[in-house]
């Protein structure tokens, strides 16, 4: 009966409408939120695999260190510290100054 | 059924039954207007829930922003790349006293001390007792710690991630890079210089780093020979500077002794002080680098004047003495070849307190040296340095050859560059390319006047009776100044405790790097028999840093240097 009327049937439209577009948003709302979800467990794995990177970079930095390279060369190598004497130019080798 | 309005008219109701209809029908239009209302409001609310407010996404965002990028610095690297002081991810161990039952607290706080090694159980156990919903129970614990204290599953214990700065070169370069206080705020050093920049959020996200000037192996370089020499000869302490001259940035700068930036809880005064920056010292006879170069830029001197030096030279109640004494008439080029102070003070009479005040002000002696970290110390000077007429005729004299004018080891590094640069005054940096485009020039002496300096100065290495001979390394044609100053306590001297140095650069004859070396307090040793001057202390270790530090850069010895090359006269 009450739907026979036009401006009830309007009514009617415009609630059915309006549900739709709630759930609409609502979609969109949990696609976002999962979006961003997602999002920031990539940031954090970004910034986790950025600290290992990191941490490496410093192992690497503790492993080069002048010292330790000096260190092993004398112990594994027997190299010692360059001497100024010890550098010589090409043309000095070729004139036979190593001599 | 009525269908509608009309037909409920239709039916031509009247009187009582009419009345009843129309208004169920506007009780029916009320109710759909609530409910329509009611779907509206909740609609809305729901909106602005998920969208414009959603707690959820904020959390997790402020999650991230606290745990990752809170705290987080970003990395300060030498000129070469290598990382100088980084931040790592580290763990504080954290409780909710109140989620932990009393019962299990005492038990709980022994096992965590037994994990934590180095943790005192009655203060963990104070801790657990404590009213707070929050507590710290240790700062910065291992992965490996923490993975134990979970297996302990209480729901009170948790851990929060943060950034703990790192200086992986421990004691090395420390008074450059400074350090952290427990909040990760820059507290001395480069770290509080650059505190904004380094926690800057744009500048960490797009991985962006500090370069600073220093080169982390000359450093070490440096950090280890003036280590040997203050431990040789039991000094208090030493600085050091190693600058490359052409384009003022400084490799390596020491102050030892030095602390360790990953112990900031340990500093002491004493490690804590920089020498080269803040400390300011009368450093004696190398000061008469820069008097030369006054008076042979005033041309109140040139190369073959004289001075008389066949006695000590008296005024008032002062009497001024040589250490190598020569007791006969001296050429310039003599007088600073054998450091003589009796020539150096007549050359300082002779310029004259109003050029000397002009040159201290070109020199940028006047004021504190300007550089990169905050700790800078403020040069003393005798009474009111810059009115000429309150100079009396000793502080002239002892001016000349570096007493009475107590300035840092930086200062004079700065003021000692331009002299032999070529004449020009630039402050020393430790920003990488911080001069790559700047030709900015401050003129404080003539480019003659700097090569002829660089003339005598290398005399003063190059010559077996000149001051400075143990600093000659062959090939490189080093020049310098050495400077044995005598120590001033609360404005007396002591004649027994001495301030060393040695000031040296290479080439000669085109300088292109500057070591400067000074030791404070050097006690004396056989191996020098017993002697503490800057040529037996400061100058050998300027010797074995050129030594070392020159095959590492890649500047080969130039022997045809030597044989002949000289420093062409001016007049040529």
């Amino acid at each position: 009966m009450i739907l026979n009327n036009k401006k009830t049937q309007i009514l009617f439209s415009l609630i059915f409408a309006f549900s739709l577009i709630l759930i609409f948003v609502f979609a969109i709302r949990n696609n976002i939120k999962n979006d961003e979800k997602a999002l920031v467990e990539i940031k954090k794995k970004i910034e986790q695999q950025k600290d290992y990177i990191k941490i490496l970079k410093v192992d690497l930095t503790n492993l080069t260190k002048s010292n330790r390279i000096k260190k092993l060369a004398k112990e594994k190598l027997g190299l010692e510290q360059t001497k100024i004497d010890q550098i010589k130019q090409i043309f000095d080798l070729e004139n036979g100054e190593n001599k | 059924m009525y269908n509608n309005k009309e037909n409920l008219y239709s039916l031509k109701l009247h009187g009582y039954k009419k009345n009843r209809c129309l208004e169920a029908i506007g009780r029916l239009k009320f109710f759909l207007s609530c409910l329509f209302f009611g779907f509206f409001l909740i609609g809305f609310k729901i909106t602005n829930l998920s969208i414009l407010y959603n707690k959820n996404i904020l959390e997790t965002n402020n999650y991230f922003k606290k745990n990752n990028i809170y705290n987080k610095r970003a990395d300060i690297v030498d000129r070469n790349g290598v990382i100088l002081a980084t931040s790592l991810p580290w763990d504080d161990l954290c409780a909710n006293p109140r989620l932990i039952q009393e019962e299990d607290k005492l038990e709980l706080s022994k096992s965590i001390a037994k994990i934590l090694d180095d943790s005192n159980e009655k203060e963990i156990y104070k801790k657990l007792n404590s009213k707070k919903s929050f507590v710290y129970l240790k700062r910065s614990i291992t992965p490996k710690q923490y993975n134990a204290i979970e297996k302990l599953k209480q729901h009170g214990i948790f851990k929060l991630k943060k950034y703990k700065r790192y200086y992986p070169h421990q004691e090395h370069a420390s008074h450059i890079l400074g350090g952290v206080n427990i909040d990760n705020t820059g507290i001395k050093g480069i770290e509080k210089e650059y505190d904004k920049i380094l926690r800057d959020k744009n500048f960490i996200n797009q991985n962006k780093k500090l370069n600073l000037s220093i080169d982390i192996r000359i450093q070490k370089i440096l950090d280890d020979k003036l280590g040997a020499t203050i431990s040789k000869h039991k000094a208090l302490g030493g600085a050091g500077i190693i600058l490359d001259i052409k384009n003022s940035e400084i490799l390596a700068m020491s102050s030892l002794p030095q602390f360790n930036p990953n112990k900031m809880s340990k500093l002491t005064k004493k490690k804590e002080f920089n020498k080269t920056t803040s400390g300011v010292y009368e450093l004696g006879s190398v000061f008469k680098s820069l008097t030369i170069a006054m008076a042979l830029d005033k041309e109140i001197v040139n190369e073959d004047t004289i001075y008389d030096a066949t006695e000590p030279l008296k005024e008032g109640k002062y009497t001024i003495h040589d250490y190598h004494p020569q007791e006969r008439h001296l050429k310039i080029s003599e007088c600073i070849t054998y450091s003589s102070n009796i020539c150096f003070a007549q050359v300082g009479q002779d310029l004259g307190e109003k050029n000397i005040v002009e040159y201290i002000n070109k020199m940028g002696l006047n004021n504190k040296a300007e550089i990169e970290i905050p700790e800078i110390g403020h040069p003393l000077f005798f009474g009111n340095i810059f009115l000429p007429s309150r100079w009396k005729k000793t502080n002239i004299m002892t001016f000349s050859y570096g007493h009475g004018v107590a300035v840092s080891p930086l200062q004079f590094v700065n003021a000692f560059t331009s002299v032999i640069n070529g004449g020009n005054f630039r402050n020393s940096t430790l920003i990488k390319d911080k001069y790559l485009n700047n030709v900015q020039i401050n003129r404080v002496i003539k480019e003659e006047t700097s090569y002829k300096v660089r003339k005598l100065l290398r005399k003063v290495v190059s010559n077996k009776e000149g001051s400075g001979d143990k600093a000659n390394v062959p090939g490189y044609s080093v020049a310098g100044k050495t400077g044995t100053a005598i120590k001033n306590y609360s404005n007396r001297y002591n004649n027994n405790k001495n301030i060393t140095s040695f000031i040296g650069f290479f080439p000669s004859y085109d300088p292109q790097f500057l070591v400067f070396i000074m030791v404070d307090d050097p006690k004396k040793i056989k191996e020098t028999f017993n002697f503490v001057t800057g040529g037996w202390v400061a100058a050998p270790t300027v010797k074995k840093i050129i030594e070392e530090m020159s095959p590492m850069l890649g500047i080969l010895p130039k022997k045809q240097l030597d044989k002949n090359y000289n420093h062409a006269s001016l007049n040529n």
